[in-house]
């Protein structure tokens, strides 16, 4: 099913990595209050938090922009966006139900890391087992919503729609001044 | 940091080939043959191997250790002797001079290659060995896996001893391999093969640019 020449891929397809964080940023401002609502599943937010890397280019041309402040410090990095930067990583927050999973989420790997999560501090304490359950469970949820973002973006991203919508409304939101 | 970390750290694989009528005792048994031997007492430079999840000292997986309801759950233990280069130095001139009183004479290149692997040895038996834990969550159904580590270097040596311990094909999920994944039609995999960058170009401030 899957080629063996991994590093060749991972390399090649960063721009896949890269382009799904610019859409989940563009999805967390797409609608006032920042839901997705995906295919069978419970409306869930989505807000871009205080640290972002973003790249471009490769070799001498490589150039790196690393972004760390509030909501108002995200114009340094649109501006970025503009000038054909791209994100390798991304902070974001990601909430449903009463739920909330701070994270920063990595595109050339998909790692994800220094994600919180809602762990009861008096289950972590007493019972080792329980808790692990606790956060196994919460980590499965992470990212399975992770992977039901990637393939909603994938649907848009290798069909018709791409070109004809939601690329035209991408590249609108990230040339409208904030 | 490990799986019960508040903050938590991972990246994911797929792991696929087919598994034994007997799944749980033979994982058991390949984890209890790849564990982690100690190398305190030796000069060796590296040790990697399997221990229980975040207990550096549990080898023994007999018992059912690894298993935790739908999951699997073991830990890597990386131990590595390691020299630091100002001491290696000093160590290696006051050799080198020893040498020379002893002998009188300059040493050639292959006495000075010689001469450093000594030194390195004897620096190496005499640091302890810094060890290292990654905890390790595979579910078997349906094949996914979590590695508790974003290093390169530590995903190397997982890869490396995962697939010698279990002789199954293991992949890491990146946009490529979980695209891969959730593709059905051999049309989108032709697309995803054909597919090229349409943003990381500059954009016109203001107004749209398409």
């Amino acid at each position: 099913m899957i080629n063996l020449d991994v590093i060749e891929r991972l390399w090649n397809y960063r721009f896949l990595g890269r382009e799904f964080l610019t859409w989940l940023w563009f999805k967390s401002e797409d609608n006032p209050e920042g839901t997705i609502t995906l295919p069978g599943q419970e409306p869930l937010s989505l807000e871009v938090g205080e640290k972002m890397r973003l790249e471009v280019g490769e070799g001498e041309y490589f150039q790196s922009l690393a972004v760390q402040g509030s909501h108002s410090d995200h114009q340094e990095a649109r501006l970025g966006l503009r000038q054909g930067k791209t994100p390798e990583e991304l902070h974001l927050k990601i909430s449903r139900d009463k739920l909330e999973w701070p994270l920063t989420l990595k595109a050339t790997t998909l790692e994800v890391k220094g994600l919180k999560t809602n762990a009861s501090p008096a289950l972590a304490e007493a019972d080792d087992e329980a808790h692990f359950f606790d956060q196994m469970a919460q980590i499965e949820e992470v990212t399975e919503i992770l992977d039901r973002l990637f393939a909603e973006f994938l649907r848009l991203r290798l069909g018709p729609e791409w070109q004809a919508q939601e690329l035209p409304r991408l590249k609108a939101w990230l040339a409208a001044e904030v | 940091m490990g799986i019960l970390s508040k903050s938590v750290s991972f990246c994911r694989y797929i792991v696929q080939g087919e598994l034994p009528g007997d799944f749980l005792s033979w994982v058991d048994a390949r984890l209890q043959k790849y564990l982690f031997m100690d190398i305190d007492d030796t000069a060796q430079e590296k040790s990697v191997g399997w221990v229980a999840l975040g207990n550096l000292l549990e080898t023994d997986f007999q018992q059912g250790v690894a298993h935790q309801g739908e999951y699997l759950t073991f830990s890597l233990r990386i131990d590595t002797r390691k020299v630091p280069a100002a001491l290696f130095r000093k160590h290696y001139l006051l050799a080198e001079a020893a040498q020379l009183r002893q002998k009188n004479r300059v040493m050639g290149r292959a006495l000075k290659a010689a001469l450093k692997e000594t030194v390195m040895q004897e620096l190496l038996r005499r640091q302890m060995p810094q060890p290292q834990l990654y905890d390790v969550v595979w579910r078997p159904t349906p094949g996914r896996l979590w590695l508790f580590s974003t290093s390169p270097k530590v995903r190397e040596v997982f890869e490396t001893l995962f697939r010698e311990t279990f002789e199954l094909d293991l992949y890491l999920l990146f946009p490529y391999t979980l695209a891969q994944s959730q593709l059905t039609s051999e049309s989108a995999f032709d697309a995803l093969e054909l597919l090229s960058p349409s943003l990381g170009t500059p954009i016109q401030s203001g107004g749209q640019d398409d």
